[in-house]
């Protein structure tokens, strides 16, 4: 029981820890990139909007952090 | 779903040597510090049970993956190197920016020192045994992770294994000869590029993974990595702040 709670603290740190907004942001990407894909067939849209909403998560985390510290 | 190229197989191999080198100094940190405060005994215990239990995980996890459609494997694989490089490039990003303290190995090293003084000196050690273990388990974990995932959407598990392996024997080979001075290496620059390497594979594989055909096919992968890096140093270079002339009054 011990191991399992451990490994399971372990995972909880690997995949959210203290940037919850990037886990969030990784869920998003593929939910919003297969809905474009398979409802609307934007193919041209998904190659374009797919590295700009990653880029666009890690600069907007990286923000929120120095608003976080300057405030 | 094309089998990779030869850049493919070679960024591949260089983004599995610098995330396993990183966490393979960590490790090593851990295991020094118990070794020359606790001595090598069970320090090296730790260690070989560590690895004695990665190995199982290997052999239990490692096969079911074959079963794994590709598809599906390249969705769950994308998404967690996308979580994961996020969360090293986003560290990157604020460490250059100087909102964050750089990782320092001589505190970790200090720290486990401080941390193993406490309890009294023995043939064999638990709490050394315990340090060394856990120090390499927890980072061997994340090695693992990074050799299974990226090895397996890739189908180029031999070149990932290969990979991490030669970070292993670099490792080594250089944590004997400077023991100490870990601090040295230049963590910040390491997990810069595996940040973005890992959230440029994850891009490129969830993509794959729901269908969608890249342009240039696995150049769409180097691409990302080269836009993603460009964009960093504009940024790192925005964000940093300048510092303040200084008046000089003749």
């Amino acid at each position: 029981m011990k191991f399992v709670r451990g490994f399971g603290k372990f995972l909880f740190e690997f995949f959210i820890g203290d940037t919850p907004e990037l886990f969030v942001l990784g869920v998003a990407v593929l939910a919003i990139a297969s809905a474009l894909l398979h409802f609307l067939n934007a193919q041209a849209l998904v190659i374009v909007l797919l590295p700009l909403m990653v880029f666009g998560g890690v600069l907007g985390s990286v923000l929120l952090e120095r608003r976080r510290k300057s405030g | 779903m094309s089998a990779l190229s030869t850049s493919g197989v070679l960024a591949l191999f260089g983004t599995v040597f610098l995330a396993s080198a990183v966490e393979m100094v960590e490790a090593l940190t851990i295991v020094v510090a118990v070794g020359i405060t606790k001595g090598w005994r069970s320090a090296l215990e730790g260690v070989a049970v560590a690895l004695l239990a990665l190995t199982g995980l290997v052999v239990v996890f490692g096969p079911a993956l074959a079963s794994v459609p590709t598809a599906s494997l390249r969705i769950v694989v994308g998404t967690v190197l996308l979580i994961f490089g996020l969360q090293w490039w986003r560290k990157a990003i604020l460490r250059s920016i100087g909102l964050k303290a750089k990782h320092d190995e001589d505190a970790i090293f200090a720290e486990t020192v401080e941390e193993l003084q406490k309890s009294p000196a023995k043939t064999r050690d638990a709490a050394a045994f315990t340090m060394a273990f856990k120090g390499v388990f927890l980072e061997g974990i994340e090695v693992i992770v990074t050799v299974i995932t990226l090895g397996s959407a890739a189908h180029r598990l031999g070149v990932a294994a290969t990979a991490a392996v030669s970070a292993l024997v670099v490792v080594a080979a250089v944590g004997l000869i400077v023991t100490r001075q870990l601090s040295n290496v230049p963590e910040n620059a390491m997990k810069m590029v595996v940040g973005i390497m890992a959230a440029s594979y994850g891009t490129f594989w969830i993509g794959e993974g729901i269908g969608l055909n890249w342009p240039g096919k696995d150049f769409a992968l180097l691409a990302f990595a080269l836009i993603y890096g460009l964009l960093t140093w504009v940024v790192v270079l925005s964000l940093t702040p300048r510092e303040q002339p200084v008046a000089v009054t003749s």
